[in-house]
Formats: C-alpha cells, structure tokens, sequence
C-alpha cells in the first residue's frame, strides 16, 4: 500500500539544485525589478521620465500617490524571497560544497540586495530575515545596523574570492565567473556604501574609505560595468521593453523637460542614445519633452506620446541591458571620495569625473571621443567647493543614470539633493517641495508580520536621509 | 403471522402460506403494491405498475445506494427530470437554479458554454475547492474549470466539465447537502455532493420506446449598461475625433465628420447620441439541442441509448459552442445470482470564445465606445476606415478585428461511464464491484494576429502570438461493496453495508506558444519568430478508502444509521496519511409512529437530526519543498522573465514551503431537521438547520515575504458556515383537471472565517486595488480595496490643487461577496395536458466589483458623469489637508470641467464596488400534451410542445446600473465577485417538442 500511494514527489520541479543552477536565476529576478518597476519609480522621481498625455498609467508616480500595495509582492515580496533567499542560497550551498568564488558572488549580490531593499524602505528586516518557518516574524532592524554588517559581510566575501580557484562560467550572467571583475565590483559596493553615508556620518564614511585606499583596492574600470543583458528572445527581453514598448504600447513614458532641457542645453551626445525625437505632430524629428508631472494635472495637454521624445535606443531596445553598477558610477563615486578628501591623496577628481562621463558615453555606445567638448560644456569645478565639486559629480552621474539605473539616480538625489535643478512633478498630492524619500511598507507586512512597525509615511526620510 | 419471500431476477417466486392465509402483498420499490386474494390458487401472477409518487420517495444517496428518503438521517433535495428539463437549458447547473434550497447556483458568464458554480451550505475551504462533487450513477466525476491567461488579461471562461452533461440523459438528480449525507464518499463530499442518475430504461412501459426532443432557443443581452446620451466624443469638453471617450461637448445635431482623413477623405456623420450603439454590436444568439433516445425493457434486461446534439451560438459574433454526446447504458441479469450494468457517455463539446478582461477583450472597446460612435458601421474590415490603421481611436481597437483575429476555441473528447457487477451471495448477503472511469482530452488554440501599422495607431501594433494547450484528464475509481439485511426481532431490522473504495486523478497537461509571429497566414507553432515557449504540467494522486455503515430500523419509524470510513492519501506525509471519521443520522417518521396519518391532517412527519466528521487530504505536492524554474511576472501579460534566460537555466528556491508533518483537514458538522407534509400532500414543508465547521484546513499561509518565503503549508484555517434552509410546498388547487403547484425555498447562510493563522489575509486575487481577502472574524470573501483618504471625521480628503480625492494609503475592507439571503418559488400549473412553469430566484446582499462601472466612469459615459451637467463643482463635504499637518480645512477647490475625467478616472477602485443583489424570473416554460385521442390516431405514443424562457427579467438595486451581478470574470473557482469585463449575461426564449414513438 505504501508504495501505491507513493506518489507524491512533485515530478515538475527538482528537490535540490546547485549554486550553479540557482545564481542565474536569482542575478535575473533582481535585474528584472530593478529594470522594471523600480526603473519607473526611479527614472518617474528622478525627472528622466514622465507621464505622456494620452494616457495615464503612471500618474500614480506623478502625482506621489504610493500606497502600501503598490510596491507589495511583486517587488518587496521578489526582492526578500526572489533574489535575496536565492543569493542566500547560493553563498551557504557554495561554502557546504567548498566553492568559495560561488560563496563570494552569493554574499556580494546579497549585499547589493539588501542595500536596495533598504535604501527603498529604510528599516527593514535583515539578520532575523531569510529563516523560514524558525522566524515568521523577522524583526525590523536599524537601516545604521544594516549599513555596518553590510560592510562586515562584504569584507567576508572578499576575503573567499580565489581567481585561481573554480569559478563559474555562463551561468554568472554578471562576469561569467570573471573574479577580479567580481572584486573590483565589490569594492565599487564598499565604496558606494560608504559614500551613501557621508552626510550622516562623515566619519565612519572617511574612515572605512581611507582604509580601502589604504590597502590599494581597485574599482570597476571602463567596459566592466557589471549587468545582465537581456535577449530578443520570448520573456527573456528587456522587461521595460517587455512592459512599455510592447504590451503597452510605448503610450505612457516620455521624455522628462528635467533631463532633455539639461541634455539640450549642455549638447550632450547622448540625448539620442537615451530618447528618440518625436515621431509625429509639429515636432516631428526634434527632442520635445513634456514637464514633470504635467499631464496628471488640469493643465494637461493630452498629446500622444508619439508627438513627443520617447525613451531611446540605448533605454528601449529588447536587449537593453539592466546594470548593477556602472563603470561610469565607479568613476563618479571615486570623484565623490577623492573631492570629499577621503582618499588620502590618491587619484585626481577632475580626471576620475571626466572618464565617468567617457565610461558613459562608451556604456550607450556613443564615440568617447566625444566627451572632449562635453566637457567643455560641464566643465570639472577645480578649486570650487567640495559641495560644489560633489554637485558636479552627483549632475553628471544623473544623466549617466538616465533610463537604465532609475532607482539610483532617486536615491542619489534623495542622499545629496543633486541636480539641485530638480522640482517637484507639477501633479505633486504632497507639501511643498517634496519628493518622495520612501516606499510604504507593504501591505502583505502589515498583515503577516506581527512586528510590523506601523505606517511610515511616504516624506519620512531614511536614516542616510539628512540633507536638506 | 406474516411470511415473505423476494422473486428470483425473472421475476418467479414460490412461497409456502401459513394455514389460515388469505392474502398476498406485492411489493417493490417504485412500484404500486398489489394485493390479491390466495382463495385456492397455487399459481398467482401479477404485473405491477410504477408509483409516481412512491418513486419520488425513493432517493439516490451516497455510493448510489437507493434508499427510502423518509429513513434518512439527512437533508436531500431531488429534481426530476421534467423540472430539469423544462427551460430547455444547455447546462445541467445552471438548470437547478432557483428550485433547491441551500444550493448557491451561480452562472459566470454570458458567452456559451461558460461555466456554472455550484456551491452547497457556504464555502468551507480557504483554497481547495468548495463546490459540490458531481456523480453521475455513483461514480464521482470531473467538474474542474480551467480557464485560460491571467483573466485580469484578455481571459477566456472555457466552461466547466458539467456542461458536458446532457440534462436529457438525466432521469432525476438528488442533492446530498451536508457532510453526513455525503460521509460515505469521503472527503470531496464534504462540499455536499450533485447525485445525477441517468435514464435506464427502467420502468419503461413498452418493450421498446423512441423519443426524439427537439428545442431551439433565441437568445439576446439581458442587462446592457445604462449610458448617458448627452455628450459626446471628446476631451475636457471639447471634441476630438481620436478619443475613446465620451468628455466631448453637448450633442448638438450638427453634422461633423469623424474618424481619420484616409486618402484626403473622412466620414461625416450627425453629432447626436446613438442610444443603442453598444446593443447594436450584439447578435442574437441560439441554442439548438436535439436528442434522441430509445430504451426499453426485456425480460432480464433494461437498456437505454441516446444521442443528443447542442448547438449554440453566441450574442458576441463569431463565438460558438457545441456539444455531441452518446451515451449508452444497460442492464442485464446474468445467471440466477449475477447481475450486470454498463453506463458509458461520450461527449464531444468545444467552440470559439471571445475574450473577457482588460486588454483587447470585446466588451472592454465596446464599452469605452463614445455616445456618437457607430459601433455596426465598424464591421466592414475591409474599409479603410474601419481597418488596423485607419480606426478612429489608437485607445483602443475595433471590436470587430479583435473578433476576426484574436481567437480562441477549444476541443473537448471526454469519456465517462461504469462497469458494475454484482453477485447475491446468499440471500440479502449482495456483493458489488464497480469500476468506473472518467477522461478528457481538452485542445486549445489561441491566436493573435500580428498588427502592424504606421500613423496614429501605431501603438497597437503587435507581434501577434500562438499558443497551444492540451489540457489530459483521467480518473479511475473503483468500489467494492457488500450489504446485508436482515431481521433482528420482529421491530428491528440491520442493514449493513462494508466497502473499498480506490481513486486515482492524473492531470498531464502541455502548453506551448509563439509569442512573436512570421505572419498572418497560418496558425501554427511553426509560425514563429525565435523559438517557442512550452511547459508541461502534471500530478497524480491516489486514495484508498474502507468504509462501512450499519442502519438499524425500528418499527418502520425510526432509524439510526453509524457510516465510517478510513482513507488512506498519497497527498499526505507518507507515513502519516491514514485518517478516520465517523458520522451519526437518525430519522424518526412521527407520523408513522404516533398514527397522525390517520387521526389528524398530518400525513408524514419526519424528524432528522445527525452528526459528521468529514476528513480531506492535502492539494497535491504539499509535503515537500523543491525548487522551480525561475520565473518573475509583473502582473501584464507577456511580460515575464522566464528561465531558461538566453539558454541559460536557472532554479530559484520555491517560495513556498513544504510540510511534512501536515495533518488531514476535518469538517464537522451537525443538523436538525423536519419534513413534514400535511392535508393528502397539499401542504408540505421542510426545514433544516445546520452548523457546520471546516477545520485544521491545509492552506499555503501566505508569511511575511522577509522569511525569504511567500507562503508555508500549513494546517491553519477554520471556516464556519451556519445556515437555515426552508423549503415550503403546497396544492392549493388540486381538481381533476387542475392542479397548481407552489413551492418557495430560502437559504440564509452565516459564512465566518475564524482562523487564518492569526491576523494573517489570504488573498483570493483580484485586484492589488481591490482584492478579495480572508480575513479572520469576516466572511470568506471579503472585498479589501482602496478607499478615499478622509480625515478624522469621514470627510473626503481632496488634493488643494486639483479639488480631486486623496486615496487613502492603507486599503479598507468594504464588504463581502457572500449574500446575506438567498430565495426561489416554483410554481407548476397544469390544466389538462397543459402545464406552465414559472421561477423566480432571487439573492439579496452581497457585494461585486464592477470594472463596467470603473471603465464607464473613465469614459464618461456611466449616467453618474452627468452630475452637475458636467460643470465645476466641489466635491461635497471635502477637505484639503494643511500641509502635511494632520489638519484639515473645508475644500474651495472645485473639480472643473478639465479635469472631470481625472477626477472620474482615478477614483479608488473601492467606489467600483456595488450592491451585488438581484432578483430574476428564472425561467418560464409553458407545455402542451396532446390528447391521447388524438395521439393514438399517429404512430406516436406522445406528443408535446412547449414553449419556454430562461433569465426573462432581472431587477437589481438602483445603484447598479452596469451589470448582471451573476457576471464572473474568474471563471468557477473561489475567486467571485468579479465583473472584470466580462460577456454579458443573455435572456432566453424558445419552443420545444418532445415525441414518443
């Protein structure tokens, strides 16, 4: 009889897999969230995007009007049980099999991870999270505590990379197992988690910057960007391709007046990487943006999309890559640090700020020579403040973001307050002046987490948040 | 004294009478009994005639047991065969509505062949199902409805495997409604069991009889959604020729073209409302159903054979269903203590549907059509202004191409019968074997066209898509009973029944598409570009049960019957899957053993009352944890990222947790009741009260996504459902000519969920803006949806700038699905060989979401967009918030004409919700038999013809102005309340004839 009714092993799906198995899927599902709903929200809050007049699909993003499910399942519930528990996976598996460079992508991606999950939310849950049935109520930790074990783990990671020993191939969609890509983005990580607190604590941002130029830590560098392409092929696209272009139709998203009148005004090659002119109507062939927000409010024009720039080639192709971090980013954080002085004298701001604008330039495939007379129009403000140097840095790193890294580009703004040009979207539901500084918790924590902390509205800063 | 004996199967009989004997008696179940006089005969024949009323008596009940209603312990209901059959109505659920108590008989959808739900005394399950278990001649059989997409996209309600049925076929249907009736059945019966048995040919008068039913229905919309015929096409009050929407300035008359200039030229038209724009997009539909049958009787022997043909066109042009089936069934009494029965049935059923949802769907453009536009002017495809490219709007597309190039239809093959053997060991020791099977092979072919296109409508453009599905079924159950009666003293008697039951379910399903199409030309899997995407599916389960009941009879009134049983599953842990229970009933006949029948006007008067316990396994694969390929949605349809990734596999760890430790659910429930009967039958009634408990119940907890999991599988659920059944009856004219015949039944059903892992919400699905939730101390379904932000005092918070609402940041719960009571009345006149049937069916409470009302409020043409005259007003009793202060001051801001779209198109999803009550004359069905002086003249042993109606009128609350509150768009399954665009429901009308040859 036992055998009879020995039948339920899921014959669909496999008991075990591997870190081999699991790390393309778990580097995918964190590039398609971040590629897809946290590229509108960011690029939206960031001012690359808007809303177009024909419709209206994301004037909730215009007009600020967040709720507690709008980011629910399909992004927190992805970010904890998709990418996160799988990085997790990957690294413990990794280290029980004796893969360490497995172990060591696990806990960098993890961090990387966890950086987005509370950059986004704040305190959020973190050591108590990932444990299964033995914590159903993983506590709300401090967004300081997590900062300082992200550091922690990522020392740990580091520490297990060996390029002399096995390393993946294909299946690490980031590098294909390349290790010294993998460290140098790791430091990139470090870096960026430490320059995310410079305003918060300046000292503990200085000090653990210091010591990586200390011990000679190298950073991404020019073509070692690390994202994962996306490819022509059926719901392996881009997914705001996936999403915008084609199931929507591409009647939503166009281009923000914030970044095209900046990107006119300074000729930046990259405007026709980064949209496309107006297909239709009396600017048919030019670049025509629409302001922030405006049509989400009663002075709405009500054009359609196509009478206006829409997201460009190197934004909107089915194979748009989706990054993690950027080679340009990596420059225009070494600028940040080597402007702020916490380097130790090592590296030349003005240099490390122009080769992020060539590293740009280079990642939407525009001819780097050409950031010879950009520069000449964004000029490096040698001798000028550091606030004033950081503001420079934080502008361009902005545009370097425009349409690929939203998410960034929101919480960079959040962190420094640059492009200082930015104004609130003109369908705006919240006070005066403010940007959104936060997601609401969702609603699925409120119901299933007994130490859910309660609502914590949308113009609360997060702990890094300090800066007027 | 009193001695008896039983006939052999021929019907021979000896018996040795006591001296002094001086009559015989007769008897059998279904039949008159006749007495005769011994005198001195030695050989006495009789031939005995069926008892139509008796025969009613004689109930179907679990494991397809005949039992004497008045002995059960239980409520039942039967339906017969004439009251099935009488609305002419293609599906054997949707027939039932309105005529039995406790039964929640819900149909989805208007488009043909769409799905039914059948739900008995409340749902119990969090997750599995809660509908009733169909059994056709005591073999359990499929009854799943598996519909196609995401229904929110562009989804497609195939029907459920009950239309394959033919109500022709069915002699009677007895509904077993709680728990004990159906304990012997196990654990799918807890929902109460659909107990169909089909036509024998038992009983049959005549050697042989023929009989050829023929009825054609017409079917048209029965609830349109009112519109408002003032304004026009238009934005902000202004016109503009590209819109789907009605915000355009006050209809004028004027003459005014529309559309786009194609080739230097554009339509004109008058700029005049076009009341019946939308009505006129719909055809009337039809349903043809001819069956014809034979049966009769030999000596040792009973067969019947029918063969029967639906065909049904649908309101929505291009769409179709058809069903063919044959089916066969015979007896026969082989040796002196063998007898045999086969019952098999072949359908064929399928057609082309149309798809509901948001997306592209038929009704969605259809209702966002504005006032002035000629929906049947758009038919032509092959005018250029009608085409890809020259459509009026880039919002949305012509109906018509969806219809001519986004297809679907389906292909059923089905299988369903028994073999049953049985042996009489000695006498009343009988032993039966019956091994019964049901399978299905469902094909599926979706195609959408590519589109592609230059100008305005570019943004439709498409790369079209293929897919394909074949949906394997098959089902194996097989029974082994013996009973035994046998006198205990002169007033006891014992029956006793011990049985095996194995059960077997596989599912084996493939899907494969080509989302990216060559061309138009061919619909296959090879017209593709890139390679397609294809997923298998499959799972088994299996169960073994023993089970056994005793019934012990005094004095012919009073019974106490004990049922249990033990079942072994292989969905529970492997060592730990064996699972008990019991259950009590006992019938006491008050009439009988007081003797009311002959000294007061009460002729019957039976009391019930019972106790059950019913166990249910787990859902398939819910005792491990695996990984699965990785797969990451964003909720639009086709956007996924799927693993493989550029060649790439990739596992992710499943989000759900397995559980090895999980323990069997249990519902327990207890009833009281009385049937009582009064006046020669001219009054009756029957009550029922039940209290019943699902329990421990096997559910995926959904836990917080930070334990790096989405749900675990857990026993963490209770539901509680509490309800009143009453049925009343009479005669209050019975003459020889005329008889009238009234019956009204309610059901109030208290449904509460009381555990779902503490606080913890289970969502159904829906909407993330209004979704329909679980929640502890609510009933099961309760609508969780975005409200407007109001300040301490209720009052509707506004946005200072625009005048517009504030949607609440937190979503509020705003009523359930489940109604509060629900009602029928069935009354029968006949006059002569006339006879006229009419039901009302009503349901009163309850809520639905209503996308129509959300779509129409969007596109200004709900009547409630007229307020004010569409000038600028301030939202009554507003606020606006001092900065983000937490004070509130009065609003000034009033909405204008600029923004009356915005302020209609973004209100919280929650104000879609409406009054989901309704009332409806279900069916009316007038018949005429011929006279039998006139029929002996033909070669015809009957004639009668009929006419009939089915859903003839609808009343529903004011407030729901939009659509029949029946509408499903999620097809059968536990997710309702949703009016997601669907295909509206159909009134219909038509004749029938019925002969006997």
């Amino acid at each position: 009889c036992d055998d009879f009714l020995d039948v339920n092993d899921d014959p669909n799906n496999p008991p075990t897999s591997t870190p081999a198995l699991t790390l393309p899927a778990a580097q995918g599902q964190l590039a398609y969230t971040l590629g897809n709903q946290f590229q509108f929200l960011g690029n939206f809050f960031a001012q690359h995007w808007t809303q177009a007049g024909a419709a209206n699909q994301y004037c909730d993003l215009e007009l600020y009007q967040i709720t507690s499910s709008s980011y629910d399942a399909r992004v927190w519930g992805e970010l904890y049980a998709g990418a996160l528990n799988d990085f997790r996976f990957v690294s413990q598996q990794a280290l029980t099999d004796e893969q360490n460079n497995y172990a060591a992508i696990g806990q960098i991606m993890e961090v990387y991870t966890i950086q987005v999950i509370t950059d986004a939310w704040g305190d959020v849950p973190y050591s108590s999270a990932l444990n299964g049935l033995n914590n159903l109520n993983p506590e709300y930790e401090s967004q300081e505590d997590i900062y300082n074990d992200m550091v922690v783990r990522l020392d740990s990671a580091i520490a297990l990379i060996d390029p002399s020993g096995a390393t993946p191939g294909d299946d690490d969609l980031v590098y294909g197992g390349n290790m010294t890509e993998w460290l140098r983005f790791a430091n990139t990580l470090k870096l960026k988690i430490f320059l995310r607190q410079a305003y918060v604590r300046p000292d503990v941002a200085q000090a653990g910057i210091q010591a990586m130029y200390s011990a000679g830590a190298e950073f991404l560098q020019i073509g070692e960007t690390g994202d994962i392409a996306f490819a022509d092929q059926t719901q392996n696209r881009n997914p705001f391709y996936q999403t915008q272009v084609v199931f929507r139709g591409g009647v939503d998203v166009v281009a923000s007046n914030t970044i095209l009148d900046y990107l006119q005004e300074t000729e930046d090659p990259r405007i026709d990487k980064f949209f496309s002119p107006a297909q239709a109507g009396s600017n048919q062939g030019s670049f025509v943006g629409v302001d922030q927000g405006v049509e989400c409010t009663p002075d709405r024009t009500g054009n359609q999309s196509n009478t206006v720039s829409k997201p460009g080639p190197a934004v909107a192709s089915p194979t748009t890559a989706v990054p993690y971090i950027t080679a340009a980013e990596s420059y225009f954080l070494q600028a940040e640090a080597v402007a702020r002085g916490w380097t130790g004298g090592v590296g030349d701001a003005s240099e490390l700020y122009a080769q992020g604008i060539r590293a740009s330039l280079d990642y939407v495939g525009e001819d780097v020579a050409a950031a010879t007379a950009l520069l000449q129009r964004v000029p490096y403000p040698t001798g000028g403040s550091v606030e004033a140097q950081v503001e420079q840095i934080i502008t361009q790193k902005w545009v370097s973001f425009s349409g690929t890294q939203g998410f960034e580009a929101w919480t960079e703004y959040r962190r420094t307050g640059y492009p200082s040009f930015i104004e609130p979207s003109a369908a705006s539901t919240l006070g005066t002046g403010l940007i959104p500084k936060r997601l609401l918790y969702p609603n699925t924590e409120a119901v299933r987490n007994t130490n859910y902390p309660g609502l914590v509205e949308i113009d609360v800063p997060v702990w890094w948040d300090v800066k007027d | 004294t009193t001695v008896g004996t039983s006939t052999n199967v021929d019907g021979a009989y000896t018996i040795n009478v006591p001296a002094g004997s001086n009559t015989l008696e007769f008897r059998y179940i279904g039949y008159q009994t006749v007495t005769r006089s011994i005198g001195n005969a030695t050989t006495i024949n009789v031939a005995l005639e069926t008892d139509a009323q008796q025969l009613q008596e004689v109930v179907v009940t679990a494991l397809g047991r005949e039992e004497e209603e008045r002995t059960l312990g239980y409520a039942t209901q039967q339906v017969n065969s004439e009251q099935l059959t009488q609305g002419r109505e293609r599906s054997v659920a949707n027939a039932l509505q309105g005529k039995v108590a406790g039964v929640n008989i819900q149909s989805q959808g208007g488009g043909p062949g769409a799905s039914t739900r059948v739900v008995i005394r409340g749902a119990k399950s969090v997750l599995q199902s809660n509908q009733a278990l169909f059994v056709i001649d005591g073999i359990p059989v499929d009854n799943s409805s598996s519909g196609t997409g995401d229904n929110l996209n562009n989804g497609i309600d195939v029907g459920n495997r009950a239309n394959d049925i033919n109500p022709d076929d069915i002699e009677s249907i007895n509904i077993l409604k709680g728990p004990a009736a159906a304990a012997l059945y196990g654990s799918r019966a807890a929902n109460g069991a659909i107990m169909i048995t089909t036509k024998s040919g038992r009983g049959a008068t005549k050697k042989a009889e023929m009989s050829y039913v023929s009825s054609y229905t017409i079917e048209d919309v029965l609830r349109y959604p009112e519109f408002q015929n003032r304004y026009g096409e238009g934005f902000f009050g202004a016109p503009d020729l590209l819109e789907n929407t009605s915000w355009g300035p006050v209809f004028t008359g004027e003459v005014l073209p529309w559309g786009q200039i194609i080739n230097g030229q554009q339509r004109y038209k008058p700029y005049v409302a076009l009341k019946d724009n939308i009505k006129e997009f719909f055809d009337y539909g039809s349903t043809w159903i001819n069956t014809i049958s034979l049966s009769g009787a030999a000596e040792n022997a009973t067969y019947y054979a029918s063969y029967s043909n639906t065909s049904q066109s649908g309101i929505v042009p291009t769409t179709d269903y058809s069903r063919n089936s044959l089916a066969v069934k015979g007896s026969t009494k082989l040796l002196n203590k063998f007898n045999s029965s086969v019952s098999l049935t072949y359908t064929k059923s399928g057609g082309d549907f149309a798809m509901t949802g948001q997306g592209n769907s038929v009704f969605n453009q259809l209702i966002q059509t504005p006032r002035d536009i000629p929906v049947r002017e758009l038919e032509d495809l092959s005018n250029p202004f009608n085409d890809e490219a020259g459509y009026y709007s880039p919002y949305t597309i012509n109906p018509y191409w969806s219809l001519a190039n986004q297809t679907f239809e389906n292909d059923v093959d089905r299988l369903f019968g028994n073999i049953t053997i049985g042996y009489e060991v000695i006498e009343k020791l009988n032993v039966t074997f019956r091994l019964g099977t049901d399978f299905y092979n469902d094909r599926r072919k979706q195609w959408m066209a590519i589109r592609d296109v230059e100008g305005q409508n570019e943004a439709n453009n498409d790369d079209g898509m293929y897919s394909e599905t074949q949906l394997y079924y098959r089902e194996i159950n097989s029974d082994i009973m013996a009973t035994y009666g046998f006198d205990i003293s002169e007033d006891l008697n014992l029956e006793l029944l011990i049985g095996h039951n194995i059960n077997q379910r596989t599912n084996d399903n493939l899907f494969a598409q080509a989302d990216a199409l060559a061309n138009n030309q061919f619909k296959s899997l090879s017209n593709i570009v890139g390679t397609p995407l294809a997923t298998s599916f499959r799972d088994i389960r299996r169960l073994v049960g023993v089970y056994g009941s005793a019934k012990l009879g005094f004095r012919d009134y009073l019974w106490l019957e004990l049922t249990g049983r033990n079942d072994w599953s292989s969905t529970l842990p492997l060592d730990d899957n064996r699972f008990f229970y019991p259950s009590v009933n006992i019938a006491f006949d008050a009439a009988n053993a007081f003797g009311l029948a002959d000294n007061s006007p009460i002729n019957f008067a039976k009391i019930r009352a019972n106790y059950a316990k019913v166990g249910n396994d787990a859902p398939n694969f819910f005792t491990r944890s695996v990984f699965v390929s990785g797969n990451i949605s964003d909720g639009f349809a086709g956007t996924d990222l799927n693993f493989p990734f550029a060649g790439i596999p990739g596992f992710e760890v499943s989000n759900v947790i397995g559980n090895n430790f999980l323990q069997p659910e249990e519902t327990s429930s207890w009833e009281i009741g009385a049937d009582v009967r009064m006046l020669k039958e001219r009054l009756r009634f029957d009550v029922a009260y039940y209290d019943s408990k699902s329990d421990n119940q096997i559910i995926s907890v959904p836990i917080s996504f930070a334990t790096g999991f989405g749900s675990a599988n857990l026993n963490a659920a209770t539901i509680r459902n509490k309800g009143v059944e009453l049925l009343v009856g009479g005669i209050p004219i019975e003459t020889n000519d005329f008889t009238w015949d009234i019956s009204v039944n309610f059901t109030k059903n208290d449904n509460e969920v009381e555990d779902v892992f503490g606080e913890n919400e289970i969502s159904l699905g829906g909407l993330a803006s209004a979704a329909l939730v679980i929640s502890r101390g609510r009933p099961y379904g309760t609508f969780k949806a975005e409200d407007y932000l109001r300040d301490p005092q209720g009052r509707i918070v506004v946005n200072a700038a625009t005048g517009r609402p504030r949607t609440a940041p937190e979503q509020t719960y705003q009523g359930t699905i489940q109604p509060d009571w629900t009602g029928g009345l069935v009354n029968t006149l006949t006059y002569k060989g006339a006879r006229f049937s009419f039901v009302f069916d009503t349901r009163q409470g309850g809520k639905m979401y209503s996308r129509t009302r959300g779509t129409q409020r969007f596109a200004g043409t709900a009547p409630e967009t007229l307020f004010n005259d569409r000038q600028p007003y301030i939202i009554p009793n507003s606020v606006v918030e001092v900065g983000s202060t937490g004070e509130y001051v009065e609003n000034t801001t009033p909405l204008t004409n600029d923004n009356l779209y915005e302020y209609w198109g973004n209100l919280p999803e929650g104000t879609n919700i409406v009054d989901a009550s309704f009332t409806k004359l279900r069916e009316v069905s007038l018949s005429y038999k011929l006279p039998a002086s006139i029929v002996e003249k033909t070669f015809f042993g009957n004639i009668e013809v009929g006419v009939s109606g089915r859903n003839l009128i609808l009343w529903t609350p004011d407030e729901n102005t939009y659509i029949d509150p029946e509408m499903n768009s999620f097809g059968n399954g536990n997710l309702q309340g949703y009016d997601f665009s669907s295909t509206p429901s159909t009134r219909s009308w038509g004749a029938n004839i019925r002969v006997t040859f």
